[in-house]
């Protein structure tokens, strides 16, 4: 799969599970301070990502990521 | 005090002389050692002794001497070296121990026929008084959890409260004691209520109908602007600041403090409680509760921490206040947290927000609460890795103030048992049944009283198993541990590891206020009420006190029992090649959980953690003060303590892995 579509269907599932739209979800954007994803939302968000790719992750080596772009790095290198 | 004689004349003259009067100087008696120039402007009514009042007594670094000064005294006895002052109406009908100190006290008096607390109902969970404990100066969580919680048995209830009755009536005396070494300083009424030994009565406006059980090991402390009615206060509790009590038990070593008000409540070892409201709560052992404007009414809970603003409804406007709510082990609420009861929250919950449905989910430990929108979303098991469910493990027997010989509350502490494992097992099995069952579509499942994301059924599944896992692996291998430095060979080692006791239903356990029991042992001892074969108080106790006894070797055999479900094979008959893979789980589970409790400790070290140090600083002063503040991530203790955890769980497994070769 091409980083661009993991890339892509990352940001529809962040969008999704945070309520909002995916062009509001830039690749810089912090978790935490951006996108209000706190711990709690982190592991929904983990879920809905491993749902998304039928994968199971690390969830210790998930949680330390920490931005959109972060995210996108870290399944394209799982992916691949 | 030895032998007694009446007042001789010379004496008699000297106590005219010092201004005191008698009704009838000739039901004085005194024992070697009076001196009656040491008591002064008293009134004696009716039969008084006096021990001998030669010595004297430090108060507040002023040496003075033994005796009675401005006091009225009736029907009372006074032993060795008591000093009495200023008694602003009288003392009557009391036994004063040795070595006692009465100063500035308004009344002291027992009435004939006084109960000094024992009798009396505290209406617990129910306020209408459906679940009522009786008090008796032995009571401990357990007899009253008995009392409280198992009203569906009729004749154990009737069988039950006969024991208590005997128990009362076979102790009781209506004079009252003030045992040795007591201290009551300037204190308003106190009627009715016996003092233990060394407590220290300082401040106390009012004392009706009660209880102080102290001892030297741990004096009992009433301060200043306490008013307590109807109670029995135990061992080491410090009750001061304007506390008031009405209708209660205090347990062991219980902290009441800062205009605390509770009333037909049940406070066991070492709960604390300040400012808040309580009433009709079986708080078990280690419930604390500290903040103005938090109530907790009509529930149970044990090792509970209740945040600021918490409240609970048990009064709906129908049949009147007759709601209740369990909260099981190891609850936490935050700020403002409310339920509606009833409710029943699983052991290890964090409660977050306003729960405004009847939530009934006790098999779902170690999860959070969460209100969203108005509902209660349930996230099942996240509450494994955090780090203050690691501090819980810890914090409590590290913890545990009562210094008293006799230590009341049977206390099992383990945050990982049977009770709570096999929670798990149950909501495990719930969790996958849901997850099965539910489509893709569906982004959230209900479940009594609360709503389970979809997406977390699964991981909930995953966080059970871990903790399953690293339990009952767990403690297989510490049995090998133990079995190993006889063993030559993988046979001895499995031979050498006991088989578990043969108990019918040994998933089956309870929590009997803080004591981690198998339910068919409780089942008996409550059979043996019934038969008799538990005849008083003492053996129940006793029986309650084997039952704590036996918790490791019921455990054994939980494991032996939920290992052979789980992995197919029985501990005592693992094969090599089986126990090599279950080593493997053990590890990942092990390891992964404690890199999630890791990365969960992380968060207090990141950058929102860092907000508000540094006020009007520039961004190095900022860090600066935070690392002052709260200091580096790599030196706190316990982030040391995790890693450190991580490279023995490493170990562990290849001292296992190269045991298995």
């Amino acid at each position: 799969m091409k980083r661009e579509e993991v890339a892509r269907r990352l940001i529809n599932v962040m969008a999704r599970e945070l309520g909002k739209k995916p062009d509001q979800i830039k690749n810089e954007h912090h978790f935490a301070h951006d996108l209000e994803a706190d711990s709690l939302k982190s592991i929904e968000l983990v879920a809905a990502f491993e749902e998304e790719f039928d994968i199971e992750v690390n969830e210790e080596d998930a949680l330390k990521v920490q931005t959109v772009g972060g995210a996108v790095d870290f399944f394209d290198k799982l992916l691949k | 005090m030895g032998t007694l004689r009446k007042l001789s004349q010379n004496e008699i003259d000297i106590l005219t002389g010092n201004g005191c009067t008698a009704e009838n100087w000739k039901l004085i008696k005194v024992s070697s050692g009076f001196d009656a120039n040491r008591i002064i402007f008293t009134r004696f009514s009716g039969e008084v002794i006096i021990g001998s009042n030669s010595g004297s007594v430090n108060i507040d670094g002023l040496v003075q001497p033994c005796g009675l000064y401005r006091a009225a005294v009736a029907d009372t006895s006074i032993g060795n070296n008591v000093f009495i002052s200023n008694i602003g109406s009288y003392i009557r009908n009391y036994t004063i121990g040795d070595n006692v100190i009465i100063e500035d006290v308004s009344v002291l008096t027992a009435e004939k026929g006084a109960q000094f607390g024992e009798g009396v109902q505290i209406n617990v969970l129910n306020e209408t008084g459906g679940r009522n404990v009786t008090l008796f100066k032995d009571l401990n969580a357990q007899t009253a959890y008995l009392q409280a919680l198992y009203r569906h048995d009729e004749a154990f209830q009737e069988k039950l409260k006969k024991l208590i009755i005997n128990y009362i009536e076979g102790k009781s005396s209506d004079r009252g004691k003030i045992a040795e070494g007591a201290r009551i300083r300037s204190c308003g009424i106190i009627k009715n209520v016996n003092v233990g030994p060394c407590a220290d009565l300082l401040g106390a406006l009012e004392l009706n109908n009660g209880t102080i059980l102290s001892c030297p090991e741990h004096p009992t402390v009433i301060g200043s602007g306490v008013i307590i009615k109807d109670f029995i206060v135990s061992e080491g509790t410090d009750i001061e600041g304007g506390v008031i009590l009405d209708h209660v038990f205090i347990g062991q070593a219980c902290q009441l403090r800062k205009q605390l008000s509770a009333e037909n409540s049940l406070f066991f070892s070492n709960s604390e409680g300040f400012h808040s409201e309580v009433c009709s709560v079986f708080a078990g052992p280690y419930s604390v509760t500290h903040h103005k404007s938090t109530l907790l009414i009509a529930c149970m809970l044990s090792f509970f921490n209740g945040g600021s603003g918490t409240n609970q409804s048990n009064h709906m406007y129908k049949l009147g206040p007759v709601h209740q709510g369990i909260f099981e082990r190891g609850c936490k609420t935050g700020s403002y947290a409310y339920l509606m009861m009833e409710c029943h929250v699983p052991a290890f919950c964090a409660v977050i927000g306003k729960h405004m449905s009847n939530i009934d989910i006790p098999d779902f430990p170690f999860s959070f609460l969460v209100e969203t929108e108005g509902k209660s979303n349930l996230m099942p098991g996240i509450n494994l890795f955090s780090i203050g469910t690691v501090r819980d493990d810890e914090k409590w027997p590290q913890r545990d103030r009562r210094r008293a010989v006799q230590k009341r509350d049977l206390i099992i502490f383990d945050v990982f048992s049977p009770y709570t494992i096999e929670k798990m097992r149950r909501g495990r099995a719930v969790l996958q049944e849901l997850y099965e069952k539910t489509p893709r579509e569906e982004n959230r499942v209900y479940y009594r009283g609360v709503q389970i994301k979809r997406l977390l059924l699964k991981k909930g599944i995953k966080y059970y198993t871990m903790a399953i896992d690293r339990y009952l692996i767990g403690r297989l291998m510490a049995e090998i541990e133990k079995a190993m430095p006889a063993a030559k060979s993988w046979t001895d080692v499995t031979r050498n590891i006991k088989t578990g006791t043969q108990i019918d239903n040994p998933e089956r356990w309870t929590d009997v206020g803080g004591l981690l029991a198998l339910s068919e042992r409780v089942n008996t001892l409550m059979r043996d009420v019934v038969s008799e074969r538990i005849s008083c108080i003492d053996e129940l106790i006793d029986e309650l006190k084997r039952i704590h006894d036996s918790y490791r070797g019921d455990e054994w055999a939980y494991v032996c029992f939920a290992f052979e479900q789980e992995y197919g094979s029985s501990p005592v008959q693992i094969s090599p090649e089986n126990m090599s893979d279950i080593i493997k789980k053990w590890e990942n589970a092990a390891v992964s959980l404690n890199a999630l409790i890791l990365e969960n400790t992380k968060s207090e070290f990141a950058d929102i953690a860092r907000i508000s140090y540094g006020i009007d600083l520039d961004s190095e002063s900022k860090e600066n003060d935070f690392m002052a503040v709260r200091g580096e991530f790599q030196t706190n203790p316990v982030i040391i303590k995790l890693m450190r955890e991580k490279e023995q769980i490493r170990l562990r497994a290849e001292k296992f892995e190269m045991l298995l070769e």
